[in-house]
C-alpha cells in the first residue's frame, strides 16, 4: 500500500515539472515573439524617418515661404529618434510616449505634403510624386507591423494570466507587455491621394 | 407606393451587400488546379483573359518560383481595399514559405481601384514606387475606358517582366534609395516564429506533447498491469502455474486497449490541432510498451516457480510434472486436459505427501456435460435441414456428444432471416478528387500601391 502512494507521488511530481517545463519554454517563446515584432514595428518606423530628408530635400527646391512647415517636420523627427523603447524594462506610459511621438511625425509630413496644392510644379515633380507613394506604403506598413505586434501581444499576455500558467509566469517574473494603442492624431495624418 | 418603392431599395442594398465578398468567399485558385494563378468569380475578365494570365505565372512560377495570383471582384463591401489585400495574402500564403516571393493583384470595380500586394521578398524588386508606375502607366489608361481585361493584363505582363529579371528597373527611376537596400534587411529581420515551419521543426515542436503522451501511456499500462498482477496473485483458488496463464491472457488485453487507445488519441490530436506531427507519437507505442510487457514476463516467471504453502506441515508444496501428476487425477479429469478444455495442476508436499489439484477453466469449445458433468461436450456434428431466405428462418440441427460417457443429443436451432445487404451499405461521398494544391505559405507586410481612376 505504501509504494503504491510513493509512486503515485513521484509520478505526480515528474509530470508537474514536466509541464512547468514546457509552460516556461511556450512562455519564452511567446516573449520573443513580441520582441521581434517589436523590432519589426521600429524598423518601419526607421524607414519613414529615413524618407524624410529625401522629401525636404525635393520640396526645399520648389518652397520659398513655407519655412514653418519645413521646420515643422524636422523638428518631429528628431524629437521622435530621442525616444527609445526597451521592452525588457518597460515603464508604464513609454510606448504612448514613442507612438505620440511618431504621431506628430505623420501630422507634420502631412501638412508638409498638402502644401503641393500651391506650387504646380512641386506636384508634378516626379521624384515628389514617388516620395508621396513610398511614404503611403511606409504609413501602410507601420499599420501592417503594429497591427501583428498587438497580436503577438495578446498571445503573450493571455498565456501568462491564463490559469495555471499564471503561476509559472509569476514564478519566472514575466511581465505584462503593453499595447501599440492607436493615438487620435493618427487617424487623419499621412492620408496621400491623388 | 411609396411602402413598395422603400422595400424594394432595401432589397436592393441588401442584395449588394450580399454579394460583397469576403475573405472566404473569394475562391483561392490554387485550390483548384496547381497550375491557375487568377480568381475571377465575378466574371470580371473573360475566360481568354484568364487561360493567358495563367498560363504567363505559371511560366513565371516554373521559372523562378514567384508566386503572382490575380484577383478581380465586383465588390468588397466598404471594406479597405489595402487592408483587404493584406489580409488575403496572409490568408492564401502567397510566395515561398522561405523567401516569401508572393505578389497580389487585386482589382475591386465598385471602389475603382487597383492595389498590388508586394511579399517581403519581392519588395526590392518591386518598390512602392514601381508599383505605383506600373498602375498609372499600363492599367489605369484602360481602366478608364473600362477595359479591364486589357488594362489587367498589362499591368500583370510588366509585374511579369520585372520579376523575371527580363525587365530591369533603374535607380534612376525613382527616390528608391531605401527600397533596393531594404529587401535584404528584411530578410534578416523578418524571421518570425509565424511563418511556416518544415516538417521538422515542426515535429521538434510537438516533442514535448509527445513525451508527455507516452508518459501517460507508460503509467497507465504500469498501473493495471501490476494492479491484475496483483489480484492475480492474491487468488487463492489458482495455482501459481495458472496464475500465469492468467495473466498473459488479462496482460494481453490491458496492452491491446492501451494501444487502441493511444491509437484514437493520436488521431484526435492530430485532427484536432492540425499537426500530423502528433501522429509520430502512434508509431512509438509499440516501442514504448515493450516495457510493461517485459516487467510481466519477469512476474510470471517468478510466480510460476514459486512453490505453494503446504496447509497440513507449513513447508513447500511443488508443482508436479505431467507425467507424475497423472496418478492423482481422475479419468475424467485426464480427458479433460488431454483435449485442453480444464487445466490440472497438482502440488505435492514432500515433507507429509500431501497434494493438492488445482484446476483452470480454458475457454475452448468444450462445455459441462449435462450426463456426466465433465467437460467434454462439444458440438460434432452440424447439418442444414432448412436454408434461410429474405422472407423466412431456416433451421438446422446440431448433434453433441460427450468425449467421455459417449451421451450424444440433438437439437433443432432457428437460422434466422437472411439481410438485405444493399440496403445497409452508405452511399459513398463522391469526394472532389482536386489535383490542387495551394500558394507556398509566403508573407507581405503591406507593401505595394493602389491607384484608382
Amino acid at each position: 500500500m505504501k509504494n503504491k502512494v510513493v509512486i503515485g507521488v513521484l509520478a505526480f511530481i515528474c509530470i508537474l515539472c514536466i509541464w512547468g517545463i514546457l509552460t516556461r519554454n511556450r512562455l519564452v517563446d511567446r516573449e520573443e515573439s513580441v520582441k521581434n515584432q517589436w523590432a519589426n514595428v521600429e524598423s518601419q518606423y526607421q524607414r519613414r524617418a529615413d524618407l524624410i530628408p529625401n522629401l525636404v530635400n525635393v520640396v526645399k527646391g520648389y518652397v520659398f515661404h513655407e519655412n514653418s512647415t519645413l521646420i515643422d517636420v524636422v523638428n518631429a523627427r528628431s524629437k521622435a529618434t530621442q525616444i527609445t523603447v526597451n521592452l525588457d524594462n518597460l515603464a508604464d506610459d513609454e510606448l504612448e510616449k514613442y507612438s505620440k511621438a511618431q504621431g506628430e511625425i505623420s501630422s507634420a509630413i502631412g501638412r508638409l505634403l498638402m502644401v503641393r496644392e500651391n506650387y504646380p510644379e512641386l506636384k508634378a515633380n516626379q521624384n515628389f510624386l514617388d516620395l508621396q507613394v513610398q511614404l503611403e506604403g511606409t504609413e501602410n506598413r507601420i499599420a501592417v507591423e503594429r497591427m501583428r505586434y498587438n497580436k503577438a501581444v495578446k498571445e503573450y499576455n493571455a498565456s501568462t494570466r491564463q490559469f495555471p500558467a499564471l503561476f509559472i509566469a509569476k514564478l519566472f517574473d514575466f511581465p505584462t507587455m503593453s499595447y501599440f494603442e492607436a493615438d487620435k492624431d493618427s487617424e487623419t495624418a499621412g492620408e496621400v491621394e491623388f | 407606393m411609396r411602402i413598395i418603392s422603400v422595400t424594394l431599395f432595401f432589397l436592393f442594398i441588401s442584395v449588394g451587400l450580399l454579394n460583397a465578398h469576403t475573405i472566404e468567399s473569394i475562391p483561392n485558385p490554387k485550390h483548384e488546379n496547381k497550375h491557375t494563378y487568377v480568381s475571377n468569380p465575378d466574371g470580371i475578365l473573360s475566360a481568354g483573359s484568364v487561360s493567358e494570365l495563367n498560363s504567363l505565372l505559371d511560366e513565371l512560377e516554373q521559372e523562378n518560383g514567384a508566386e503572382v495570383a490575380v484577383v478581380a471582384v465586383k465588390t468588397i463591401g466598404n471594406n479597405d481595399i489595402k487592408v483587404f489585400a493584406t489580409d488575403l495574402f496572409e490568408a492564401w500564403g502567397i510566395g515561398k514559405a522561405e523567401i516569401d516571393n508572393g505578389f497580389l493583384i487585386l482589382f475591386v470595380e465598385d471602389q475603382r481601384k487597383i492595389t498590388f500586394e508586394t511579399g517581403y521578398g519581392l519588395e526590392g524588386i518591386l518598390p512602392d514606387a514601381i508599383c505605383k508606375r506600373i498602375q498609372m502607366d499600363t492599367m489605369i489608361p484602360h481602366f478608364k475606358e473600362r477595359e479591364y481585361d486589357a488594362g489587367i493584363l498589362a499591368g500583370t505582363k510588366r509585374v511579369v517582366s520585372i520579376i523575371s529579371g527580363v525587365e530591369s528597373v533603374s535607380s534612376n527611376q525613382s527616390y528608391g534609395i531605401y527600397d533596393s537596400g531594404t529587401a535584404d534587411d528584411f530578410q534578416n529581420t523578418v524571421t518570425t516564429k509565424n511563418s511556416r515551419k518544415s516538417l521538422e521543426d515542426r515535429i521538434r515542436e510537438l516533442l514535448p506533447a509527445n513525451i508527455i503522451l507516452i508518459s501517460i501511456i507508460l503509467i497507465a499500462a504500469f498501473f493495471f498491469i501490476i494492479k491484475n498482477i496483483r489480484k492475480t496473485n492474491n487468488n487463492p483458488e489458482l495455482s501459481n502455474a495458472a496464475k500465469c496463464i492468467v495473466i498473459r491472457e488479462e496482460k494481453n488485453k490491458i496492452l491491446l486497449i492501451v494501444s487502441v487507445a493511444t491509437f484514437f488519441f493520436s488521431i484526435f490530436f492530430a485532427v484536432f490541432f492540425q499537426q500530423f506531427a502528433h501522429l509520430t507519437s502512434l508509431f512509438l507505442t509499440p516501442f514504448v510498451l515493450i516495457l510493461p510487457n517485459k516487467y510481466a514476463k519477469w512476474k510470471m516467471d517468478k510466480i510460476q516457480n514459486t512453490p505453494m504453502l503446504c496447509k497440513l506441515c507449513q513447508g513447500e508444496m511443488h508443482l508436479l510434472p505431467d507425467k507424475k501428476e497423472k496418478k492423482y487425477l481422475q479419468s475424467p479429469q485426464i480427458m479433460e486436459e488431454d483435449i485442453n478444455s480444464v487445466m490440472y495442476d497438482v502440488y505435492y508436499c514432500e515433507a507429509c505427501e500431501n497434494s493438492k489439484v488445482y484446476k483452470l477453466d480454458i475457454k475452448g469449445k468444450y462445455i459441462r456435460c449435462p450426463k456426466c458433468e465433465n467437460k467434454t461436450y462439444a458440438e460434432v456434428k452440424s447439418r442444414i435441414l432448412r436454408a434461410a431466405t429474405y422472407s423466412s428462418t431456416g433451421l438446422r440441427r446440431v448433434t453433441f456428444q460427450c468425449k467421455y460417457c459417449k451421451y450424444k443429443n440433438s437439437e433443432e436451432v432457428v437460422i434466422p432471416r437472411k439481410e438485405d445487404s444493399s440496403s445497409s451499405s452508405s452511399s459513398s461521398s463522391s469526394g472532389s478528387s482536386s489535383s490542387g494544391g495551394s500558394f507556398g505559405g509566403g508573407r507581405s507586410g503591406g507593401g505595394g500601391s493602389t491607384s484608382s481612376w
